[in-house]
């Protein structure tokens, strides 16, 4: 785990837009997971994102662990073989911190895109006139 | 042409903040009321938000963020919530305003009592959030308010002696018919309609939508410096108007149709067909502004997928807070509140959440990860900024007691 890159965790890193690897837009740092080593040095080893854990870190345990297993039980989500959990997201995946932070996952399998999913499949699909692109000279950035 | 299109964003961003339903309305009391004394407010107002829309403007062509992913980044999530709380709370009640002002305007024309239009205008606003592409949105919208130029050409008409209005507003002094709180209050009302945040929640994320980036910085400052002032000379034309033709006659204003009184009596026909047009496209496009950014600060502050250079598949949340805003509205609309009631409020209101949007949006334009060395704010720049921050600050620490001491202007 040598040569780590300093960061600011507060000003670099937490409540940054994330953007998965096709550059679409996948929600935001809602917390960071820190460990320990043997020496007291500390290491930042994932970016935790999705529902219920923005609740988490201000404080609202409740509604964060409730938001968390309402979009579970909502998406009934199936075993998935990626190397991370769908909140949970190590931070060699993330190619790019800058102020976007650019991943190397796919925002369908993050839990933080789920709503998203749900929101297509129940309401917008049934809606005429849904696959229209709004503007022909622009290029998501 | 493609150059004076290519103004189309800032005028209409500007457009809908300065000659809104709400503002329409509020500029003609004022120059019936204080005649000119309280223009030099608006022009206080509109290099406060030159100011601000230019750094926010090019935060979002350098970096592609908008204000609203700035304020959870740089407030927190807390005070982020706060604003968000705040912001859409305003948006909405504007979204209201705006709808009802498009059936008034509509039903000047068409003899139908307005209520019985706002369905209708809620579905066409719905429509052209759902299927119109920003850049047309934009065009029609923006310069179809331009007719709103017929208060200047009204002004210009009746000749006025240019001295003596100059005079007031170089040397502002409280009418003897007026309170000193009501002109102070009167004086938030103009400061908080220049600088209404969703101005910049808009004008930022129109600035990601158009595809800008560090070859449109010129563009960005363009719009800006084109768009805003042009947006207060038209709410310096109608608050003078008013003074010219219906103070002399002591006639209040309080409804749209007596906003347009002037133009109709010195200009005539076209003039009045004109300053309908005006109207409905100015209120129409604040509506657009308005739904839009309730759409785009909570995607924003959640991080969704947001926009229309995407299409509604791709961000489908966003256009779910879009339509619920619109149809939000549509409903409060129908129970027949007053538009200039909510309106002015609304802006009242927003005078005091503006440091919350502000004050981000100048911690990163100084910010050289986000905007390059060369790109971040030169010095002059930040004293201006500065400046206007304690302003905000100040107008914010006295809206609520003004609007209690005067009961809303009354």
């Amino acid at each position: 785990m040598a040569g780590g890159r300093v960061l600011h965790a507060t000003l670099d890193l937490l409540d940054r837009q994330l953007r998965d690897r096709r550059f679409r837009l996948c929600g935001n740092v809602d917390d960071l997971e820190l460990q320990r080593d043997p020496d007291g040095r500390v290491w930042l080893t994932a970016i935790l994102c999705g529902p219920g854990i923005l609740a988490y870190r201000m404080g609202r345990r409740r509604l964060g662990l409730w938001l968390e297993e309402a979009n579970r039980r909502l998406h009934d989500t199936p075993e998935h073989h990626e190397p991370y959990e769908r909140t949970r997201i190590p931070i060699e995946l993330a190619r790019q911190i800058g102020p976007a932070i650019e991943l190397a996952v796919d925002a369908d399998d993050l839990a933080s895109h789920d709503m998203e999913r749900w929101t297509f499949e129940h309401i917008i699909r049934h809606i005429p006139g849904n696959a229209a692109r709004g503007s022909s000279n622009t290029t998501p950035r | 042409m493609k150059k004076i299109l290519g103004v189309a964003l800032g005028v209409l961003t500007a457009i809908g903040g300065f000659v809104d339903m709400g503002d329409l309305v509020a500029n003609a009391d004022t120059g019936a009321r204080f005649d000119m004394n309280l223009a030099w407010v608006v022009v206080v107002g509109v290099v406060g938000i030159c100011v601000y829309a230019e750094m926010s403007g090019r935060v979002a062509a350098l970096c592609g963020r908008p204000v609203f992913d700035l304020v959870r980044e740089r407030l927190g999530p807390r005070f982020g919530l706060a604003n968000l709380l705040a912001s859409f709370f305003i948006n909405f009640l504007t979204l209201t305003a705006e709808i009802a002002g498009v059936a008034l305007s509509i039903s000047l024309v068409a003899s139908v009592d307005y209520i019985l239009l706002i369905p209708l205008v809620a579905i066409l606003v719905w429509l052209v959030c759902w299927r119109m592409p920003f850049e047309t949105m934009e065009r029609i919208f923006g310069l179809l308010g331009l007719c709103l130029l017929v208060f200047a050409v009204t002004v210009w008409k009746i000749g006025p002696d240019w001295n003596e209005l100059l005079g007031d507003v170089a040397h502002p002094h409280v009418p003897h018919t007026e309170s000193v709180y009501s002109y102070a209050y009167f004086a938030i009302a103009l400061f908080g309609a220049a600088m209404t945040p969703y101005e910049v929640f808009f004008f930022s994320s129109g600035a990601v939508e158009d595809g800008w980036t560090e070859k449109d910085l010129t563009e960005n400052r363009i719009n800006v410096l084109v768009g805003f002032p042009l947006g207060a000379l038209l709410s310096l034309a109608i608050m003078a108007c008013a003074h010219l033709v219906l103070a002399p006659r002591n006639i209040e204003v309080d409804q749209l149709s007596q906003v347009m009184l002037p133009v109709a009596s010195v200009v005539g026909r076209l003039g009045l067909a004109l300053v309908i047009i005006g109207v409905f496209a100015a209120t129409f496009g604040a509506a657009l502004e308005t739904a839009l950014s309730a759409g785009y600060v909570v995607a924003q502050y959640l991080g969704w997928p947001w926009g229309k250079y995407h299409s509604p598949r791709h961000a489908t949340r966003f256009h779910v807070v879009v339509a619920l805003a619109i149809a939000g509205a549509l409903l409060f609309g129908l129970t027949g509140v007053d538009p200039v009631k909510v309106t002015e409020y609304s802006i009242v209101l927003s005078a005091g959440a503006l440091p919350l949007t502000y004050f981000p949006i100048l911690v990163i334009a100084n910010d050289a990860r986000y905007v390059g060395q060369e790109h971040t704010n030169g010095r002059w720049l930040n004293v201006l900024a500065s400046i206007y921050l304690v302003i905000l600050l100040a107008v914010s620490a006295a809206t609520i007691p003004l609007m209690i001491i005067t009961k809303g202007g009354s």
